[in-house]
């Protein structure tokens, strides 16, 4: 009876999102954080320079926690494709869809492994937008008559373990997400895709490292540089096109917001330098009574304590 | 934002709670040395906590712990966790803390501060 009791009175505690032991790993605008948790991303705002267009796309997307450490996530892009000498074109691209589970963690080591899938449903987009597969196999541009499925394995690492000569170098991480993009389109060439964060955080440096007196809001910021790859696997294809993309992330109290500049790898990428901005809303926070936690079953019902 | 996310859950009969405690600063400070022994660790949080089932625990280089089992969040400032330090000898100290905030969020962490000899 009194443990019935002392169960009744215990809170179901409620999981921080993207943390591996002592390190933090953010939602990054470009690589998917291996995490399969609640996120909110309203908007991620993408501005491509291209020869013949400009084009800005507006993504949102929204994970769902559905069983212990298994994820939905839901996802759509508006885009505005403004042609050089012609009029703008307006629409949707096709639905996306992921499913991830986070396979392997290792806290004492800061390592996480997950894998997962993207299908992007065909002809789900707006008609209006149309696709230039000769471009860029994967290129957003929206509709596309064919579904894509992209099995994907997910990694994350902090450098906890430098010793203690290098500890300034500690508060790095890096998180990578490779796959394979298979096109329910025989004439399509299967491509690899790879991108990866290589970040810094100023908040592990000052709540794990050292409290070097950095202040607010540069203490809650985290200089990190992106890379987006396409690798078509057909050998008469393009080559490797994508972007290097440094910037900075502010992590909030409910949100995070990142700003970064694409900068393309070589002339097939893109003639010009691109930039980025996301808000990722924290929405486990925000509503914990209805998000930061599983729908079936728990990732943690009792303290340690 | 947060204001306008208020109104729309408040008028959907919902509320905005807080978010994760993470660590804020701490004395000793993290990483730091200080000369003679500290006489308690202060960490304080960016959250509330729940007294509970938050705790600090510091253990020396050779993994016991040496703290004196008395954790408090402080009453007046809940965002206040302490625990006593015995009388500690040069060395190298780990610090493990686990914060439940008042909205349940759990978060967990580890620094380090050096003792060096008065």
């Amino acid at each position: 009876m009194a443990c019935a009791i002392v169960l009744l009175l215990t809170p179901a505690l409620v999981q921080a999102h993207g943390l591996e032991g002592d390190r933090f790993f953010p939602p990054t605008p470009l690589t998917d954080d291996p995490f399969a948790v609640d996120e909110l991303s309203l908007p991620l705002v993408q501005y491509n320079p291209a020869g013949a267009s400009n084009e800005v796309d507006i993504t949102a997307s929204l994970s769902k926690e559905i069983f212990p450490k298994f994820a939905l996530t839901l996802s759509d892009t508006y885009i505005n494709l403004n042609p050089k000498g012609g009029p703008a074109e307006d629409g949707w691209s096709n639905v996306g869809f992921n499913a991830k589970y986070q396979l392997w963690e290792i806290p004492d080591h800061e390592f996480i492994l997950s894998i997962g899938s993207d299908i992007t449903l065909g002809g789900t987009g707006s008609k209006g937008i149309s696709n230039n597969p000769s471009v860029s196999p994967n290129s957003p541009l929206g509709y596309d008559y064919f579904t894509t499925y992209t099995p994907n394995l997910y990694l994350g690492k902090g450098f906890n373990e430098l010793p203690d000569c290098l500890k300034f170098l500690r508060p790095l991480a890096i998180t990578t997400v490779t796959g394979y993009d298979l096109y329910a389109n025989a004439a399509q060439s299967n491509a690899l895709e790879w991108s990866g964060s290589l970040q810094y955080s100023i908040p592990y440096l000052q709540e794990h490292v050292e409290d070097v007196g950095i202040p607010r809001p540069f203490r809650d910021m985290i200089p990190l540089v992106e890379w987006q790859m396409t690798t078509p696997t057909n050998k008469d294809a393009v080559p490797t096109t994508g972007t290097i993309n440094p910037g900075i992330l502010w992590e909030g109290k409910y949100c995070q917001i990142s700003a970064e500049v694409s900068v393309p790898i070589n002339s097939a990428s893109g003639p010009a330098v691109g930039g980025l901005i996301q808000c990722q809303v924290f929405i486990d926070d925000l509503f914990p009574k209805i998000f930061g936690h599983p729908i079936f079953g728990s990732d943690e019902t009792t303290s340690d304590k | 934002m947060r204001s306008f996310l208020t109104l729309i859950f408040t008028l959907a009969g919902l509320s905005l709670a807080e978010a994760h405690a993470f660590l804020d600063h701490a004395d000793p400070k993290v990483g730091s040395t200080v000369s003679g022994s500290p006489a308690q660790v202060k960490a304080w949080y960016t959250e509330e906590l729940e007294p509970a089932f938050s705790k600090i625990q510091v253990f020396d280089a050779s993994g016991k712990e040496v703290d004196s089992k008395d954790v408090k969040v402080d009453p007046t400032d809940k965002a206040l966790m302490t625990v006593s330090l015995p009388k500690l000898a040069a060395g190298t100290y780990q610090v493990k803390w686990s914060a439940v905030a008042v909205d349940t969020h759990h978060t967990t962490g580890t620094f380090t501060f050096t003792v060096t000899a008065p």
